[in-house]
């Protein structure tokens, strides 16, 4: 890949991403499905909207806060934390 | 963990013309202030323009998979390189109470905005409307639009198999779609007796290249031997090894029907997304199952100044959103005395295109036989409210209750109390009202502020001097 891509880190482990590219995605094309813990039943959830309205692709991003996946595209190094 | 934007200052901007959506319409309503002078402001919530049918590859896939939608990004690249400021990965969250104010907060950078106006175009689009069904809250059971999401825009590996299930020729598009990413699509599993000609469909003669479209789609289905089944709803899907259970009930008296993929896709068309406009004070008013703004000649509305266009007036499609968002802007030219003798041509000429679009929907709607409302029937273990975990049992304990109305089952039950803002289980929840016989028709959540869920770091940015509450 060209050295404009990025890293993305995601419970320590470390992803090289293409510019663009959906972190949502990254997640999926890696296995990373366990992505909110439902606050209530406890279980791990996935997004399934894709366009931001369902909130079940939220995960925690170093500097930012808690984010819908699903509405990021990879354009900085991240750190990113999901399963909590 | 730390939180370096906490004490960002709040961002004041002002506009002549606020646009609320990067969608086709949002889009198509900004490009007409290209070069007119006007200060125009674009708040859009996804990170790049273009909202759901516009949305853009990377340039990075662009290179290896090739262009998805030119024309789009043609649009955006336009708008990039005008006056128009364009502010992406940021939601509106509030309005003033003059209404000529809106508050949004950007996701990228945590700063919140107050955004002052003189004319507003609401461009916020629709969401796919997904019934509840066992096990709709697993992994991969996700929506057509997020299929087609992920296989046409990010370009996820296709070597993988769905069902595709609801109702709606939304399906077809993306099941035909899917095809050929080369995704192995397992079956269209449609709800309604559709995709049979009646008397009225003679009419799509009269709009050729759509009827060309829906041909095509069913060609390629045909082509690849991908099975249509109509007449069945879907019934459970169960998380096993090799991917997804799913299952489907006949609405008649056939067996029913089962398969293995390794996703699921359902959803049963398109409801308008009024949250903004609901709380901006536009008449909200019902239209078989969707909920529309009521919307006079150009997208105006009862508040002055206020626009709505696009499927937030009517789920017509992305070229009839196009065209109501050019309208709107080209009526606020008007008001703004910057029209030409051509633009006030244009905007006549774009009304008959409305009326032609319209009279597509009808005759679409009409051929597809949409009318019968969904029937909701689920297993007393669904969750009605995946967000606060909700079943269908706890909700159905009350329904015989004298305060059982949507809201009334919602201070109850916690119903669409969660993240979500039961943006997914609002329409579910009415539909199980409306069965019960509680209200007539559609009963739905009002919308509130903050129309999503906040930091409270977006609150505290906003001095004290703007919490008038109502002083005026």
């Amino acid at each position: 890949m060209s050295d404009k891509s990025y890293t993305v880190t995601i419970n320590n482990q470390i992803f090289v991403v293409s510019p663009g590219q959906s972190l949502f995605s990254v997640m999926l094309e890696n296995g990373i499905l366990k992505l909110k813990k439902n606050a209530v039943l406890g279980d791990m959830r996935f997004g399934a909207c894709g366009m931001g309205t369902c909130f079940e692709c939220e995960v925690f991003i170093e500097d930012r806060g808690v984010r819908r996946s699903c509405l990021i595209n990879v354009d900085t190094n991240l750190r990113v934390k999901v399963g909590i | 963990m730390r939180h370096s934007n906490v004490l960002s200052k709040l961002d004041l901007l002002n506009a002549q013309v606020l646009i609320v959506g990067g969608g086709p319409a949002g889009l198509a309503a900004a490009s007409q202030f290209i070069n007119t002078e006007c200060s125009v402001v674009l708040v859009d919530e996804n990170a790049e323009l273009g909202g759901q049918y516009y949305r853009q590859r990377s340039d990075y896939i662009r290179n290896t998979d090739g262009e998805f939608r030119e024309h789009g990004r043609k649009l955006i690249e336009a708008l990039k390189n005008s006056s128009i400021l364009i502010i992406s990965s940021s939601y509106v969250f509030a309005v003033d109470d003059n209404d000529k104010v809106l508050y949004a907060f950007n996701e990228k950078t945590n700063n919140t905005m107050r955004i002052s106006f003189e004319f507003v175009i609401i461009a916020t689009g629709s969401q796919e409307l997904v019934l509840p069904y066992q096990g709709w809250e697993i992994p991969k059971c996700i929506t057509p639009g997020m299929a087609s999401r992920i296989f046409d825009i990010d370009c996820i590996n296709p070597d993988q198999s769905i069902v595709i299930g609801g109702s709606g020729p939304f399906l077809l598009s993306v099941a035909a779609h899917l095809i050929q990413r080369g995704v192995n699509v397992k079956a269209v599993i449609e709800y309604y007796n559709s995709y049979k000609f009646r008397a009225l469909s003679i009419f799509l003669l009269l709009f050729p290249t759509r009827l060309i479209e829906f041909l095509r789609y069913r060609l390629i289905l045909w082509t690849n031997q991908v099975p249509i089944k109509i007449g069945y709803q879907i019934e459970s899907a169960k998380s096993i090894e090799s991917g997804i259970q799913s299952r489907f009930r006949s609405l008649s008296n056939s067996p029913e029907l089962e398969f293995h993929s390794d996703y699921l896709a359902i959803s049963y068309g398109f409801i308008s997304s009024l949250e903004l406009p609901s709380i901006l004070g536009v008449d909200i008013m019902e239209d078989g199952r969707n909920r529309v703004t009521k919307t006079f000649l150009y997208g105006k509305t009862i508040k002055n100044g206020v626009y709505v266009v696009g499927e937030a007036v009517n789920v017509q499609g992305w070229r009839s959103a196009m065209v109501r968002g050019q309208v709107a802007a080209l009526d606020i030219l008007h008001a703004l005395n910057r029209s030409t003798y051509k633009s006030r041509l244009i905007r006549l000429r774009k009304l008959v295109s409305i009326g032609y679009e319209s009279f597509f929907a009808f005759i679409r709607k009409s051929s597809f036989k949409e009318q019968t409302p969904l029937k909701f029937k689920v297993s007393q273990d669904t969750l009605v409210c995946r967000c606060e975990g909700i079943s269908y049992k706890q909700v159905s304990n009350y329904l015989d209750q004298a305060w059982s109305t949507v809201s009334g089952l919602k201070a109850e039950t916690r119903v669409g109390m969660g993240t979500c803002q039961g943006r997914q289980c609002g329409y579910a929840l009415s539909r199980v009202c409306a069965q019960f016989g509680i209200n007539e028709y559609e009963e739905f959540f009002n919308a509130r502020v903050p129309l999503r869920p906040l930091p409270i770091s977006a609150l505290t940015q906003i001095p004290h001097q703007y919490f008038q509450m109502g002083e005026e």
